[in-house]
């Protein structure tokens, strides 16, 4: 009876066990094919799928590429309809909490504990439920900081700010040789339809003074100190015509680069992909870009924040038998060395802290910035960045404020009667 | 006589129900079965994994004081009051001088008219997105020429809505000149030639005999043209994202916003039946308006 008793527990382990998400155990030699859904396509497809394959030669992927709000605008009515979901997904860091409160991703707690310690806090923080199980695997990050044209810097002897108020005082300066310090448009955009949108470079100036769009009981507070001091930050630059009047990523916006009539951007790790994309040898800025922190709001203050950023995800319509296939590519991507320069170079600046102290992935650079070596710098910032777990109701609330944006920029309404209206919307 | 049953009837003409059976199969399962889930879906509240719960007609009254939701239809109103007559104008117009027996190379012009309309509405929204760019825009550059100042199109609350008539005027005005033309050849001739031998001149004979004959077919414009306008989406979604704030936000992006960015299902569809009660009221003026007895339109 006894030994019934043990032999059942043994059986009941082992099952669970086969039911929990396993990986790095597959043969190499397993078939099979995979559907993957995401918009940094380009990295995936042509970068880490042919790397992967020559680890797993046998496992076809099937990349879908869409746009970045698509994505998660199909994702997310895949898992209303309950079917219709790709084998797995790369979804963006701010985004995960809906589709946890939808109950459509799988738990990865377990594969993340053998991992302990490996990602950023605020990463995993992102990715967890209230309990603190964990939906997705960190791909990505996205720490921000200040593209800057050193050739510009130099020319106009601007010293490198170290708070907000140099910045400002930088664009002053050189305002008066034509030069905008950084771009805002004042119809401001949203995350999804440029490169940050205005909306984004809100979100993390406030994130980078520990600030939040929600308090602790999921209320808005969309008019924050840290909120106020973001948003009057960004309208100075408006006001005093120190950042030009163009969307992130439109013709214009190209221009002013290729002009050199633009000295900064305010943007993520990624923004290196823009360079890549864009900046042509030839071009005026080839070779001048560099990056360096955030200045902080106050001397001596935060100079970390994201914008951005990826997890890779599987989902509960995953078939059984393919979830061990796509965990093999998560797992080869996000926790091996190899799958982690891969993206690197590519420009995805991994997420994985192991990477961060490799060589390879140290000493990388890119012919537009020089011979900086960005992921070092990526590496001083990701550890310091403030959290910024943000619920379902994130991209609603954001929406709110864009729309207030305009108003502020305009000078229809003040930053405090734009953001009281906000909250006054958001809390409606 | 015996009346013959339905069940008669059908086997009496099985081959014809036959034929239009896969039509109004495929409307049932696609069309029918759709509108009847998303109708029972906005009596309940369902978002995330949420299950439903029965709100009853909460989400109706959250709309009747959402002023988000009634800035959108302001916003689709203003966009029909400058588009619609203009472009029913302009096809009428287009219309008249391709059916002169003097207008020459008329096939030509007729296809080229025709071109905005069989392109795909995303194309020309990127396009127009380029056109009409603060900066490097060719619609600036043009009025720049000319000595005027650059108008902010789509980055302005002034100018948004304007941008959109533009667009959706160019887009269409050559699918409503069709229909004007074929209108306007389905009269007959001799009429028109009983007008010449009493002295009537060309305008006359455009606004009193013209016109009032091809008034179905201007209802139809109109009619098809308030429920285009009125649900707008593709265009508003690509060319400004709903912005500058919700100065050209229309129904039917509100409701996808809700529905599928704010995870409020059950919202977005009370948007839908709401959207499709506030068209309904103007179609079916216009088709009350615009029908004669005895007459049908012009097949199109």
């Amino acid at each position: 009876m006894r030994t019934n008793r043990i032999l059942l527990l043994v059986l009941a382990v082992l099952l669970l066990g086969g039911l929990a998400v396993n990986a790095g155990a597959l043969d190499k030699n397993t078939k099979g094919e995979l559907v993957n859904w995401t918009w940094t396509n380009k990295c995936v497809d042509e970068w880490l799928v042919p790397a992967f394959n020559k680890v797993y030669p046998n496992i076809k992927i099937t990349t879908v590429p869409m746009a970045f709000d698509e994505t998660h605008d199909k994702i997310f009515a895949a898992i209303a309809a309950g079917s219709g979901a790709p084998d797995f997904a790369t979804i963006v860091s701010d985004y995960v909490q809906k589709f946890i409160a939808q109950g459509g991703l799988v738990d990865m707690s377990d594969y993340i504990s053998r991992h302990k310690g490996e990602f950023p806090r605020y990463k995993l923080e992102m990715d967890s439920d209230a309990a603190g199980h964990v939906f997705g695997v960190p791909f990505n990050s996205a720490p921000v900081g200040m593209w800057y044209r050193k050739d510009i810097f130099d020319k106009y002897a601007i010293k490198l700010p170290e708070t907000y108020d140099e910045y400002i005082a930088a664009g002053r300066q050189l305002k008066k040789y034509g030069i905008y310090i950084d771009s805002i448009s004042v119809a401001a955009e949203a995350m999804d339809r440029s490169t940050h949108g205005e909306v984004g470079l809100h979100a993390f100036l406030t994130q980078q003074q520990s600030g939040s769009y929600f308090d602790k009981s999921g209320k808005p507070t969309l008019d924050s100190r840290e909120s106020k001091r973001a948003m009057n930050l960004m309208y100075t630059l408006v006001k005093e015509g120190l950042a030009a009047n163009v969307e992130n990523g439109s013709p214009a916006y190209y221009q002013l680069m290729d002009d050199s009539k633009l000295a900064t951007v305010m943007s993520a790790a990624w923004y290196i992909n823009v360079l890549v994309n864009y900046v042509k040898p030839g071009s005026s800025s080839f070779g001048n870009w560099r990056f360096a922190k955030l200045p902080a709001f106050d001397k001596g203050g935060s100079r970390a924040s994201n914008l951005g950023g990826a997890e890779l995800c599987l989902f509960k319509q995953t078939p059984a038998a393919k979830r061990d296939l796509a965990m093999a590519f998560i797992d080869f991507s996000c926790t091996t060395l190899e799958g982690n320069k891969v993206h690197a170079q590519y420009g995805e600046f991994p997420s994985w802290i192991p990477s961060w102290t490799n060589p390879d992935v140290v000493n990388m650079t890119w012919p537009m910035t020089g011979d900086q070596k960005l992921n070092k710098v990526f590496a001083e910032i990701e550890p310091l960045v403030p959290a910024w777990k943000q619920p379902p109701r994130y991209t609603e609330v954001q929406k709110i404020l864009q729309a207030s944006m305009n108003d502020i920029f305009v000078g229809d309404k003040s930053v405090d009667q734009g953001l009281a209206d906000a909250q006054k919307e958001a809390t409606r | 006589m015996k009346r013959q049953g339905l069940g008669h009837r059908i086997v009496r003409y099985r081959h014809a129900y036959a034929f239009i059976a896969p039509f109004f199969l495929i409307f049932a399962v696609f069309g029918l079965y759709p509108t009847a889930y998303s109708l029972v879906l906005s009596f309940y509240d369902w978002s995330a994994n949420q299950p439903w719960v029965f709100v009853a007609f909460q989400n109706y009254r959250k709309l009747l004081d959402d002023p988000v939701f009634w800035t959108s239809v302001w916003n689709v109103v203003y966009i029909y009051l400058i588009n619609v007559p203009a472009m029913v104008v302009l096809s009428v117009i287009i219309a008249v001088v391709l059916n002169s027996p003097y207008q020459r190379f008329k096939d030509f012009f007729r296809v080229t008219y025709l071109v905005p309309y069989v392109t795909s509405v995303l194309s020309i929204t990127i396009v127009f997105f380029v056109v009409f760019d603060d900066s490097r825009g060719l619609v600036n550059l043009l009025l720049s020429r000319i000595g005027l100042n650059p108008v902010h199109w789509l980055t302005s609350k002034k100018f948004s809505k304007v941008s959109l008539d533009i667009l959706v005027t160019w887009k269409w005005v050559g699918y409503n000149m069709i229909i004007a033309l074929a209108g306007l050849q389905s009269i007959d001739t001799q009429i028109y030639d009983a007008c010449r031998i009493d002295g009537a001149g060309t305008l006359r004979t455009f606004f009193r005999i013209s016109l009032p004959l091809i008034r179905p077919v201007v209802g139809f414009q109109l009619i098809m043209a308030t429920i285009g306008t009125l649900t707008m989406f593709t265009e508003p979604y690509i060319l400004t994202d709903g912005g500058p704030g919700y100065s050209s936000l229309t129904p039917v992006l509100y409701l996808y916003r809700s529905a599928f960015k704010f995870m409020k299902l059950g919202y977005g569809a009370g948007i839908a039946f709401l959207t499709f009660v506030l068209v309904l009221i103007p179609s079916v003026i216009q088709v009350r308006l615009y029908a004669e007895r005895g007459r049908s339109y012009t097949a199109v």
